[in-house]
């Protein structure tokens, strides 16, 4: 079994530096927008297909990580000049073809591995004269070097690729080059050296030999028109067709399917590792369900890699094969505690998925809040929590120590609304907790005599929910056998039916302070 | 498999029995010392097996050294030498200054202990010193040569060197060093053609406290590295002649038989008719030294190792004017020298001519 291991990233668009591990079989990249799921993609295939070997080097600029150019631009030097790193571990069956040449200690771990690293740097030498331009602020874009070394530091030549991979782009903005690079890497993988070559040879010279049955005149004596051999290239001419129709010019979404059944049909087409970027682009919800269930059947015999936003993807090719980008960080929830990552993957809890892939997120404790506190933030802030991206989550019985503890390390903006139970020690922990984190914080109310949700609305709007509230006068209402009142023991019974009644009444209420403190913070 | 040497007689087929006897659908890598056992041994795989079989591997030793012993572990070498920052460039011709110059020592000699005794000041690994590196680098007891070492094993079916007794100083010891470790590996050569080539002819394992190893010697200091030692495979001569491998066991004293239907005989030249043979371009002639000084074809002793030819005609030295004579004894000739002419007398798979040293000088004179 051929594989990527694992991949490293240092300097590269949005990473400074960034450790990714790959499972064998599935990976599922999640992430929010713009977290850089797609740089990963894009490191691979930089490494591994020598992308931008030939490209010009004014592209550097977009390559380059901001922080770094914002170090360089600060102090500019030959130190502080930008520099591309990504080192690409492999597992490789050293009894095959070629796997020495991989194999060394030219990694950033020192440790006799498989893998590629490439680098994109100052060529110190042919530049060594450039040392005033640099420091006076400039990047001499033209004196940076590209080089693609494998482990055992020799030069790393295409030809001798360690395994066979293919990516599948289903985004439309390039699609003449997405179909190029797929037919080529699939004539690649599909047949031998021997065969494409033969195919290849045949292809000229038939060529050659038709043009000159097609009776042209010539253009004078001695001249007349052939076929430039330069141009005639199989590979680049080469089309999917299925039942005589070009994939080309079938809908993208169909096309994407039929490229992923070719990909994943790994005992014809021999391919070790295939990348899918967000197959949820152009599919609808029938062809999704369809590709899925291609991947599902497949993920044992090749590496996939998968980006996506879907939350139905992730759940259906399981949760324990996400790999969560954020913050520069990639946390496999084989990193995560294991009783935390058993404990979302037994539940199947898509809640979960939903708090990676969200920019800000509210955890409340379950569907009262999570039923009004939309109309709340609303009647606060004037917006919608949509409009402010805040994805509000209900925890559901679910401890949110559990989501807090998944998402430790990061930055991700979390406030938690939850009750202090008549706990003072409850609050304290809070408080305490709050101190420690920047990012995620507590907020309950901090007088135990408010010790739920409903009370703390009944103490704040006693007289209009008197109203809004209808008790049957022979009910007791008690709660947990304690007799709270008749309308706080109804909200405490029915709590639910609660919530809705508030949200349909159209009244403002008053709002308890700590969620508007919550509010007020997750905006700061 | 195991570790096994197997020595064996000039033109009994070494690279033929290492070619056709490796397992093609497993890794293989062979090693040897010279681009000329390079390209004899690829002529003999595409014989054996229509092309050169996809798992093996054929590189010369000092490429083998390079880029499978230095480039991969080059981190732990640099690490060994607290040279972590240190950028590599490949690799020079340049000689490294020797320790004495004109019997003084030279104050630009860099000590063993320093990376500079390895690496040029601009970034190059001295050639000349790659063994000697990868020798002396240790990781706290444990020696770095014995870690790559383990490694080749996961790699390799097997490890072939061809013409082993070549290895000299360093190189030998790093053989010595890769055998113990290596599972299957395969030592192929011949005693009595050790010394021959121009470099490389001093020093172990064919020196003792400046004595020379005997033949019997040289096998007990191989069965002591674990060896099974193969005199049997390679016995015999596919080479020479019947006649031609008498001449040799009964002037040089080396166990030398025949197993060919070639046909050839020894032929002592004089003066009337050494001029023929000279012109006749069929004969390859192999002088002592200076080949390309001649007009008519011919090859230094010691290049013609490893080659076969038709006919040969070999110029003796001073040193062998009695050979052809009846009482003629190699009693006081050193063993290098002995080899190098039994180099010499074994290229052929026709006849042998044999011109004296005074008869050769004449035809110099005209």
């Amino acid at each position: 079994m051929r594989y990527i291991k694992s991949l490293y990233i240092k300097g590269f668009k949005k990473f400074d530096e960034i450790t990714v591990h790959f499972n064998e079989h599935m990976n599922i990249l999640v992430g929010e927008n713009e977290a850089g799921k797609s740089t990963i993609l894009e490191a691979i295939k930089i490494v591994l297909n020598q992308m931008y070997k030939n490209a010009d080097k004014s592209i550097l600029k977009d390559l380059f990580n901001k922080t770094q150019m914002d170090i360089f631009n600060g102090n500019p030097s030959l130190e502080t000049l930008p520099k591309i790193e990504i080192e690409l571990d492999l597992e490789l069956d050293p009894t095959e073809k070629n796997t020495e040449y991989f194999f060394g200690e030219n990694s950033r771990n020192a440790k006799a591995i498989f893998g590629i690293k490439f680098e994109c740097s100052f060529n110190e030498d042919i530049g060594a004269n450039l040392i005033d331009v640099i420091n006076s602020g400039e990047i001499p874009y033209e004196y940076y070097n590209l080089s693609w070394k494998t482990y055992s530091k020799q030069q790393y030549y295409l030809i001798k690729r360690p395994l066979n991979f293919i990516a599948i782009d289903t985004s439309e903005s390039d699609t003449y080059n997405s179909f190029n690079y797929f037919n080529r890497s699939l004539f690649y993988s599909r047949y031998n050296e021997e065969e494409r070559i033969a195919s290849k040879n045949k292809f000229r010279n038939e060529l050659s030999k038709m043009f000159k049955t097609i009776k042209l005149d010539d253009i004078d004596e001695h001249r007349k028109f052939g076929i430039n051999d330069k141009k005639v290239i199989l590979e680049s001419v080469l089309a999917v067709y299925e039942d005589s129709i070009a994939l080309e010019n079938k809908g993208s979404g169909m096309s994407s399917l039929i490229k992923t059944q070719i990909a994943l049909d790994k005992s014809k087409n021999n391919l070790d590792v295939v990348l899918i970027e967000e197959p949820e682009t152009h599919l609808c919800h029938t062809t999704l369900q369809k590709m899925l269930a291609e991947i599902e059947k497949q993920q044992s015999n090749s590496q996939i890699i998968i980006t996506t936003h879907n939350n139905l993807i992730a759940s259906r090719l399981n949760l324990k094969n996400v790999i969560w980008i954020t913050m520069n960080k990639a946390k496999s929830l084989n990193n995560i505690a294991e009783s935390d990552a058993n404990f979302f993957i037994k539940t199947d809890n898509n809640n979960f998925l939903q708090l990676l892939l969200s920019k800000k997120a509210i955890l409340v404790e379950g569907a009262t809040e999570f039923l009004l506190f939309p109309k709340i933030y609303q009647q606060i802030t004037g917006k919608s929590i949509e409009d402010d991206e805040i994805s509000i989550i209900s925890c559901n019985g679910i401890s949110y120590s559990r989501y807090l503890s998944v998402i430790k390390d990061t930055n991700k903006k979390i406030a938690v609304l939850t009750d202090n139970d008549k706990n003072n020690k409850k609050i304290e922990e809070s408080i305490n907790y709050n101190d420690e984190h920047q990012s995620q914080h507590i907020f309950m109310d901090n007088n135990i005599n408010n010790w739920t949700w409903e009370k703390c609305f009944y103490a704040l709007n006693q007289d209009t929910l008197d109203n809004l509230i209808e008790i049957d006068k022979t009910a007791n209402y008690l709660f947990h056998e304690k007799d709270y009142g008749k309308v706080l023991g109804k909200m405490l019974n029915n709590k639910v039916e609660t919530a809705y009644s508030m949200l349909n009444s159209e009244i403002q209420f008053l709002i308890p302070q700590y969620i508007q403190d919550a509010i007020k913070w997750l905006n700061e | 498999m195991a570790k096994r040497v197997i020595l064996a007689a000039a033109g009994a087929g070494k690279t033929y029995h290492i070619c056709h006897n490796i397992d093609r659908d497993k890794k293989n890598l062979i090693l040897a010392y010279t681009h000329e056992n390079i390209k004899n041994i690829k002529k003999e795989l595409i014989n054996a097996f229509g092309s050169i079989p996809e798992l093996t591997t054929i590189i010369t030793f000092d490429a083998f050294v390079y880029r499978y012993l230095i480039l991969p572990y080059e981190s732990s070498i640099l690490k060994f030498f607290q040279k972590e920052t240190l950028k590599t460039k490949g690799i020079t011709l340049q000689k490294p200054e020797p320790q004495i110059v004109n019997n003084s020592p030279n104050p630009k000699y860099i000590k063993k202990d320093k990376i500079g005794h390895y690496i040029t000041k601009s970034g190059f690994y001295y050639c000349d010193n790659l063994t000697e590196l990868i020798m002396y680098v240790k990781n706290g007891r444990k020696s770095l040569i014995k870690r790559i070492a383990n490694n080749l094993n996961k790699f390799y079916n097997e490890i072939l060197i061809d013409e082993f007794q070549d290895f000299r100083e360093y190189d030998y010891d790093l053989i010595t060093a890769l055998a113990k470790e290596i599972d299957n590996i395969t030592l192929v050569g011949d005693y009595y053609q050790h010394s021959v080539s121009g470099t490389n002819n001093s020093g172990k394992p064919f020196k003792k406290s400046g004595a020379n190893v005997s033949y019997e010697d040289f096998k007990n200091i191989v069965l002591n590295l674990g060896f099974i030692i193969d005199e049997t495979t390679l016995q015999a001569s596919r080479r020479c002649p019947e006649n031609i491998c008498k001449f040799v066991q009964n002037k040089l004293n080396i166990s030398f038989t025949h197993d060919n239907e070639n046909i050839g005989n020894v032929i002592l030249l004089d003066e009337k008719n050494m001029e023929n043979v000279l012109n006749d371009n069929n004969i390859m002639k192999l002088v002592y030294k200076n080949a390309t000084k001649y007009k008519f074809r011919a090859m230094n002793w010691s290049y013609s190792k490893g080659d076969t030819f038709d006919n040969v005609c070999v110029i003796l030295t001073d040193k062998f004017e009695k050979l052809c004579n009846n009482d003629f004894s190699c009693k006081n000739i050193s063993q290098i020298t002995i080899n190098q002419l039994y180099v010499a007398l074994t290229r052929t798979r026709g006849n042998l001519y044999i011109i004296k040293n005074s008869t050769f000088k004449k035809y110099l004179k005209k």
